[in-house]
């Protein structure tokens, strides 16, 4: 016997805070709305985020992770979304349908609409080949934050963390303050890739020291880790002679980045962007694949929370329409690119309808400078314009294009000088 | 004082495993010694995996007889065991006119040595049998094969656990000492016992048969580096791909190579090394390999890298010397019961099972009255089926049966917390993350383990109460954590 398919408006798969905001929208347009997270508890990442610093942009508020997500589940479940936790997705086709499992049971649901918002991964020693041996003693940042947060366990003594990434930085705090040596932060690039405000509060409030423009060029011990060689790192990231130094510790903690977590969009003939390594979405975040949206993390990595729920609220506001017959596809031919020119890495979204009145670009900037102008030029004529202090690929910008014309055919440009 | 055993094996990589597999077959007592924490931990894991059909060793030596006969018994063994393998076939490619000479010289070899159905096809039909080569012309040897090295040499071994060998892991052979009737073999803990002796443990069985045989040869350790790719480059393989052998080489070149858990390899590097437990691996090699791989298959994606890992040859070959030796089966006659397999290097994998069967079927059992036992006092182990593999009906109705396999702890494999703790729970007591690593295949993908590792954590700390300090990565020395954060510290 086969558990007949169940059917729902809108399956969102992920409940951390885009998934949450994009169910609550979802719901709130009348969709009925199935939300599944493989988590036994709501809220995502922010779960073992027990430092504060989110809900400042989305609440007026600084709150800690794990009450930012409470907000966000009680609005969910007050607008009428169903959880079902500890339940992981495992299969997604292109027709809506999914295949969930949890304990003692596998079922599928169709859906009319589906969001995705399964978030991020974390970049490994496999992905980026640290030479050396292969001991016990290796973590990545998201995980040794898991390790310490929820499960309450000392992963080492005398810690070196590779990479300035947020979570990195966060956790050299984080472990100093269970007494823990930080001796180092390694980062390969000539300027952090974590957060101004995270340097500060993070690193130096602490004296833990950041070496810019060196990484670790081999791992001691046979066992458990026994030491790190670090070394200075030229323009091109290659290894410069002579600078070699070694540092004791019995832990190396990776903070080289995130990935958006896309192997269901995969399974569905999702259309990847290698820039973000997210889904390619138009304007109303749908995938290249009818009715499947994305959002928050899993589209491309935000540094904040609170923005990865907005991105959600939207993206949940398009599939309830979709869901619920209120959505006018746009042909391919009233579609144009959005691209991302001088000085930005990537835009999201990738696409839009000509007709589109108002858009939200989210986007980067390749290398970090003072005083850039940010242009949006659509063909020869400039859409928008906007001066930033400071441009930094570590922090996401965003910007509101209004437009009553069409787009140029053309499409949309952003770029930065 | 331990009982003296019929025979006892000294290291259990695959050579040591299909001993103990094909030994408890037969009504003797049998003792493994090993020094790691697990079984096939050394070259047996970290090789390419391939089943060779033996087109690539001088007709007459050890290597083509054992590698003929190996590969038409691993394949059995296989079967029998539930270890999955596949004939996938494999091509050698020619970039140049010399090339091609070389591989009609091999075509020559592999028909000497009795190896069917060789071909050599223009690079256009290469192309056509595996997308993205652009060769002038190949050798198709479509009897070549993959199997999962590990898979293979714990099942033979847990296989021989259930069914009488006795395993001391952890437990380092020092030194052979002659004693009246009996050989014993000192470790670093305790003195094992044994009648006979068959002394495998790969790269350093040449200095501990030395501790005997003074005349034993020395063994020259020589590293091979591997990159693993994610499996979506494993879609695109459907067979191996090797160079034309080079003259001085003393491995079979870079090739790539599907693995049977959908992943390809690329490797391996071929550099003497000093230390024999090197297990390192370097950014210099991981960059060539690449740049070499992407000559003989053009259609490899870039950033698809999820792991490195090294393996050790135990080459009786000098650096000077280069090339390979033949495997040595040494017995001296003074110690007629003591038998040492040194030099074993490729292809040792395949060559296992006839191994195995040569040394206790033609020399030991040729003076021993083992006698053989009956099906029913022999009890099976068969590997598991991975869930993950299952049509989808049949796993709706596996998780009903056992509502474990419907919590699926390793997404990137696709492994269920059954799959955990059977592999857990394994005959050989083994109770290592690498233990369970290796037995479920959890923590070997893309994500190595970023996202199951703490689910792992909370099962065994959950279900069976282990403290911090209980998780080992490998054994007693390489622990995960420190211990408990405190209370107090805690907020
Ligand atoms: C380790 C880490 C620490 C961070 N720390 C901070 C911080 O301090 N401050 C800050 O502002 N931002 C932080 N961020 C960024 C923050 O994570 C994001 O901005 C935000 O949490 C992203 O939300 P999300 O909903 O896209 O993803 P997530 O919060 O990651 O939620 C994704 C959810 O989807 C579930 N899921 C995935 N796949 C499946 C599936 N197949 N089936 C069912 N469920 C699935 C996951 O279990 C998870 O619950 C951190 C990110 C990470 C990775
Ligand atoms: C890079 C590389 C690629 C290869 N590719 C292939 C291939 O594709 N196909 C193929 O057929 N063959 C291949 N081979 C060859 C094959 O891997 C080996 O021949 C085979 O694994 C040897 O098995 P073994 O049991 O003799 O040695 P090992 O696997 O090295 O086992 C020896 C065991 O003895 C233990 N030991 C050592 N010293 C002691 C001691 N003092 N006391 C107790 N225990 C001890 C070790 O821990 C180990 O477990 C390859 C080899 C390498 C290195």
């Amino acid at each position: 016997m086969v558990d007949s398919t169940r059917e729902t408006d809108v399956v969102v798969i992920g409940g951390g805070p885009a998934g949450l905001a994009a169910a609550t929208a979802a719901a709130n347009e009348g969709a009925d709305v199935l939300l599944v997270d493989r988590n036994v508890q709501l809220g995502g990442i922010l779960n073992q985020c027990i430092h504060d610093g989110f809900g400042l942009h989305a609440f007026g508020k600084i709150l800690t992770g794990p009450e930012f997500a409470d907000r966000y589940v009680r609005e969910a479940l007050e607008a009428g979304v169903t959880a079902c936790t500890d339940t992981l997705v495992s299969n997604l086709s292109r027709n809506r349908e999914i295949i969930c499992t949890t304990s003692g049971k596998r079922s599928r649901i169709r859906a009319k609409s589906i969001v995705l918002a399964m978030g991020c991964r974390e970049r490994t020693r496999g992905m980026i080949q640290i030479p050396g041996t292969r001991p016990a003693g290796v973590y990545t940042a998201g995980m040794a934050q898991w390790l310490t947060n929820m499960a309450n366990i000392r992963i080492g003594q005398r810690v070196v963390i590779l990479g300035s990434g947020d979570i990195g930085l966060i956790m050299a705090r984080r472990l100093t303050w269970e007494g823990a040596e930080v001796s180092a932060v390694i980062e390969k690039l000539p300027y952090p890739s974590g957060l101004a405000r995270n340097i500060t509060q993070c690193l130096e409030d602490y004296d833990i020291p950041l070496y810019l423009s060196h990484s670790v060029s081999y791992i001691h011990g046979r066992d458990r880790v026994e030491a790190v060689t670090v070394a200075k790192v030229d323009e091109v990231g290659e290894f410069i002679r002579r600078s070699e130094f070694r540092i004791p510790c019995d832990t190396l903690l990776l903070s080289v980045g995130l990935i958006p977590e896309n192997e269901l969009s995969r399974q569905a003939g999702i259309q990847i962007d290698p820039a973000t390594s997210g889904a390619s979405v138009d304007e109303r975040y749908m995938t290249n694949v009818e009715g499947i949206f994305s959002c928050g993390n899993v589209l491309h990595i935000h540094d904040l929370a609170d923005w990865a729920a907005e991105e959600g609220d939207r993206a949940g506001r398009s599939a309830a329409a979709f869901a619920l017959g209120g959505y006018r596809s746009s042909n391919a031919a009233a579609r144009v690119p959005i691209s991302a020119g001088d000085g930005v890495r990537y835009v999201v979204p990738q696409s839009a309808d000509r007709s589109t009145q108002e858009l939200l670009l989210s986007f980067r900037v390749t290398a970090p400078r003072d005083e850039a102008t940010i242009c949006v030029n659509a063909g020869d004529s400039s859409l928008a314009t906007k001066k930033l202090r400071r441009a930094h690929p570590a922090s996401m910008v965003q910007m509101s294009v209004a437009t009553d014309h069409p787009f140029d055919e053309s499409g949309l440009e952003v770029r930065s000088t | 004082m331990k009982p003296t055993f019929d025979v006892v094996i000294i290291g259990a990589g695959v050579v040591g495993s299909a001993l103990a597999r094909h030994l408890t077959r037969f009504a003797c007592s049998v003792a493994v010694v090993e020094k790691e924490s697990d079984v096939g931990m050394a070259a047996s894991a970290r090789n390419s995996g391939v089943i060779h059909a033996g087109i690539n060793y001088k007709p007459g030596t050890l290597r083509a007889r054992f590698c003929m006969e190996g590969r038409r018994l691993l394949t059995q063994l296989c079967e029998e065991l539930n270890v999955p393998y596949s004939i996938c076939g494999k091509l050698v490619v020619a970039m140049c006119e010399e090339e091609v000479s070389e591989l009609e010289r091999l075509k020559a070899q592999g028909e000497a040595n009795g190896v069917p159905d060789l071909r050599i096809i223009s690079g256009v039909e290469a192309a056509k049998l595996q997308p993205g080569i652009e060769a002038i012309a190949a050798l198709h040897v479509p009897t070549s094969g993959i199997v999962s090295p590990y898979a293979l040499t714990l099942a033979m071994a847990e296989d021989s656990a259930v069914n009488g060998a006795n395993f001391y892991l952890a437990t380092e052979a020092v030194g052979i000492e002659h004693q009246h009737n009996c050989y014993a073999i000192h470790t670093k803990s305790d003195t094992v016992r044994g009648r006979w002796i068959i002394n495998c443990a790969g790269i350093h069985s040449g200095r501990l048969a030395q501790s005997i045989d003074s005349e034993a040869p020395d063994l020259y350790p020589c590293v091979g580096e591997y990159l693993l790719l994610d499996k979506q480059v494993g879609e695109k393989l459907s067979m191996s791909i090797y160079p034309a052998p080079q003259a001085d080489g003393a491995g079979l070149g870079v090739h790539i190579t599907p693995t049977m858990d959908g992943n390809v390899l690329l490797g391996p590097s071929n550099e003497y090394v000093s230390d024999p437990e090197t297990r390192c691996c370097t950014g210099s090699t991981a960059n060539r390999l690449l740049e070499e791989a992407k000559t003989l298959w053009s259609d490899l994606p870039p950033q698809v890298v999820i792991g490195a890992y090294a393996g050790v040859r135990s080459k009786q070959t000098s650096p000077e010397v280069g090339g390979f030796g033949d495997f040595l089966f040494r017995r001296t006659p003074n110690h007629p019961q003591l038998i040492h397999l040194i030099g074993i290097e490729s292809p040792g994998l395949t060559a296992a099972p006839a191994i195995a069967r040569h040394i206790v079927d033609e020399i030991i059992r040729n003076e021993e009255p083992f006698k053989p036992k009956t099906a029913e006092e022999i009890s099976l182990r068969r590997w598991p089926l991975r869930f993950d593999e299952l049509p989808e009906k049949e796993k709706e109705r596996l998780v009903r049966e056992i509502p474990d396999h419907g919590d699926i702890v390793c997404r990137c494999e696709g492994v269920t917390k059954h799959e955990i703790l059977q592999a857990l729970n394994n005959p050989l007591g083994v109770r290592t993350l690498a233990g369970i690593k290796y037995r479920s295949r959890a923590m070997m993908g893309r994500c190595n383990g970023g996202y199951c590792l703490p689910r792992i954590v909370d099962i065994l700390q959950q279900e069976y109460g282990w403290e911090p300090t209980a998780f080992q990565l490998r054994g007693p020395t390489s622990p995960m954590f420190v211990g408990r954060l405190l209370e107090e510290d805690h907020g």
